[in-house]
């Protein structure tokens, strides 16, 4: 099992996935932080069975709201797109999966963010939602 | 309505860019009238937020600039704060560093060579279409790329990492040994290179030649990375410290990024193209003969054809990894430490994406008075448009969504970091009645 935080800590909401990596880090649950392209991520999980991907997104949902999505959801989602990578997660799942290289069971979490701008501060809706997820993720009911 | 037409293209949200952006093409009948690339420039908080810092912490904030290339951000940023402390490194130090670089271009040439360009020229709406048909070329680039990252984690591009660089060289140096488990990978990149610029002249490629200004640094005995003259086919020849006395930022209303210009002339292109054609003599001559064999004769200038000089930079990518990896022997120490002196400092090192300059002055305790950064793809922004307002005019007779696509593809030849500078690129093209108001 591998948990992956995707996103840009500089870029307000957008760090969401990787505070979610850093906070279950310091709770002792081993995760890997990814802020580069999407098209790394394929790198990372090459022959992990399981894998959970947190990342910011953006889908006209109220900020702070906590998606959870399997990889058919995600690549028939539009939603999705809004990812703010430019070679985007769901293209990088999407090649995965033509090339038969996605993990056996992939989990995505998407948090609704709600502003990007670089030096940004993190919204308290987004904050929050991290907190939950964190929660959610480390002490599963 | 009849006769002439204006329209206006517009996207927004480039593709495969990296990041997001605009564009905005207004054509009447086949003139252009405007053409507006709108990148933000994020350097500008950095520039701020590196400000009352100590020196030592600028490799490591700067690198969280780009995503796609944190190691430029690292290597302009030592380097600069090096010459204002009058620094001067190990032999050895330097080598780890053209090491690292090689790591980056291999990285960023091979995302952007097969991931983001080839679709454009083979017609696929993306890598994942592209995929299905062309699987292990695809294959073949995710290894490649894997490879550069793996030379990048190593020496510690986007994470703290005990190998991590700093000013003055690295916090710890590897052993020879360890470097020596890359040899087997970087020769078969070294392969796959070549196979990649093979396979790139077999694309079919606009008739669209421009006359540039290329500039890049210079080196008397190196195809460039962190060291040289910054040199240009017009006479350009300085010293990174004068560059601001050669080129001008302007301000321009539809961008909140600055258009750079050389002073006194026009717009300029940096990167691949510029390299190969102001140092081609220095390429390895592997990269050469490959560079020979597909025809591909300096000067290029023709922009759709900068996939295969990014094919070649490859190549030298990896010879020169190779190279460093059999010459090494560990410094003596790792980095030489830095006595504190107040001082200005810049440099200018190769990016992928072309020059990156990065200036600090700083005060007699070694923090950051002031910090100017200016990335490449601010200073290839206008000549972008520039290019767009001669290939517009050509796209006149196709369907307003084929005459987008082409802006893009002609966009994507300079593999702009817009996520170094901006969010989201949008394009747009309109059409009105020409000689109405």
């Amino acid at each position: 099992m591998l948990i992956i935080g995707y996103g840009n800590r500089e870029r307000g909401d957008d760090g969401a996935g990787v505070l979610v990596a850093e906070q279950l880090r310091e709770l002792g649950i081993p995760t890997k932080i990814h802020t580069a392209d999407a098209l790394a991520l394929i790198e990372l999980w090459g022959g992990v069975e399981e894998v959970t991907l947190i990342d910011a997104v953006v889908t006209g949902a109220p900020a702070g709201t906590v998606h959870k999505w399997d990889v058919d959801q995600m690549l028939g989602a539009e939603a999705s797109h809004a990812s703010s990578h430019g070679m985007g997660l769901v293209q990088a799942i999407g090649l995965a999966r033509s090339l038969g290289c996605l993990p056996g069971q992939l989990h995505l979490y998407g948090i609704e963010g709600k502003r990007f701008a670089i030096g940004q501060e993190m919204s308290t809706e987004v904050k929050n939602a991290v907190e939950r997820l964190v929660r959610q993720i480390a002490e599963p009911s | 309505m009849t006769g002439q037409n204006s329209r206006t293209i517009r996207v927004d949200t480039l593709a495969r860019v990296e990041g997001e952006g605009a564009l905005y093409i207004k054509m009447v009948g086949e003139r252009v009238a405007d053409v507006k690339l709108k990148i933000y420039e994020p350097p500008r908080f950095f520039e701020a937020f590196l400000r009352g810092r100590h020196f030592s912490e600028a490799p490591d904030i700067t690198s969280r600039i780009c995503g796609i290339c944190p190691i430029a951000y690292q290597m302009s940023a030592v380097h600069a704060i090096e010459r204002a402390l009058g620094l001067r490194i190990d032999p050895a130090v330097r080598l780890l560093r053209r090491l690292f670089y090689c790591g980056e271009w291999i990285e960023s040439h091979t995302l952007h060579v097969y991931m983001l360009h080839a679709p454009d020229f083979l017609g696929f709406q993306d890598v994942m279409g592209m995929a299905k048909d062309h699987r292990s070329v695809v294959e073949r680039a995710l290894r490649l790329k894997k490879i550069g990252n793996r030379i990048v984690s190593f020496l510690g591009g986007r994470e703290i990492h005990p190998i991590s660089a700093a000013v003055g060289g690295f916090y710890k140096a590897p052993t020879k040994r360890v470097l020596r488990e890359l040899a087997d990978d970087l020769q078969w990149a070294l392969e796959a290179s070549l196979e990649t610029v093979r396979w790139t002249a077999t694309l079919e490629f606009p008739d669209f030649e421009q006359d540039y200004e290329f500039v890049a640094l210079r080196h008397p005995d190196e195809y460039p990375f962190n060291e040289g003259r910054l040199v240009s086919n017009r006479g350009l020849d300085i010293d990174a410290a004068e560059y601001e006395d050669h080129f001008v930022e302007q301000h321009v209303k539809h961008s909140n990024a600055l258009h750079s210009v050389v002073r006194g002339r026009a717009s300029y292109l940096v990167g691949p193209m510029a390299r190969f054609n102001l140092n081609f003599d220095k390429l390895p001559e592997a990269a050469q003969q490959v560079a020979r064999d597909v025809k591909l004769t300096i000067p290029v200038k023709n922009p759709f054809r900068s996939i295969l000089v990014r094919g070649v930079e490859l190549v030298f990518a990896c010879a020169e990894a190779l190279r460093v990896i059999r010459d090494y022997e560990p410094p003596a120490a790792p980095r030489v430490e830095a006595s504190t002196r107040a001082g200005v400092g810049q440099a200018i090192t190769e990016a992928p994406r072309g020059i990156l300059y990065h200036r600090y002055a700083l005060d007699d305790k070694g923090m950051i008075v002031t910090a100017k950064i200016i990335p490449p793809t601010s200073q290839n922004q206008k000549r972008i448009e520039d290019d767009l307002r001669e290939y517009a005019p050509r796209l006149v007779a196709w369907p307003l969504d084929e005459a987008t696509w082409k802006c893009e593809q002609a966009i994507r030849n300079y593999d702009p970091c817009i996520s170094c500078a901006t969010h989201f690129l949008k394009l747009t093209v309109e059409r009105e009645p020409a000689g109405g108001a």
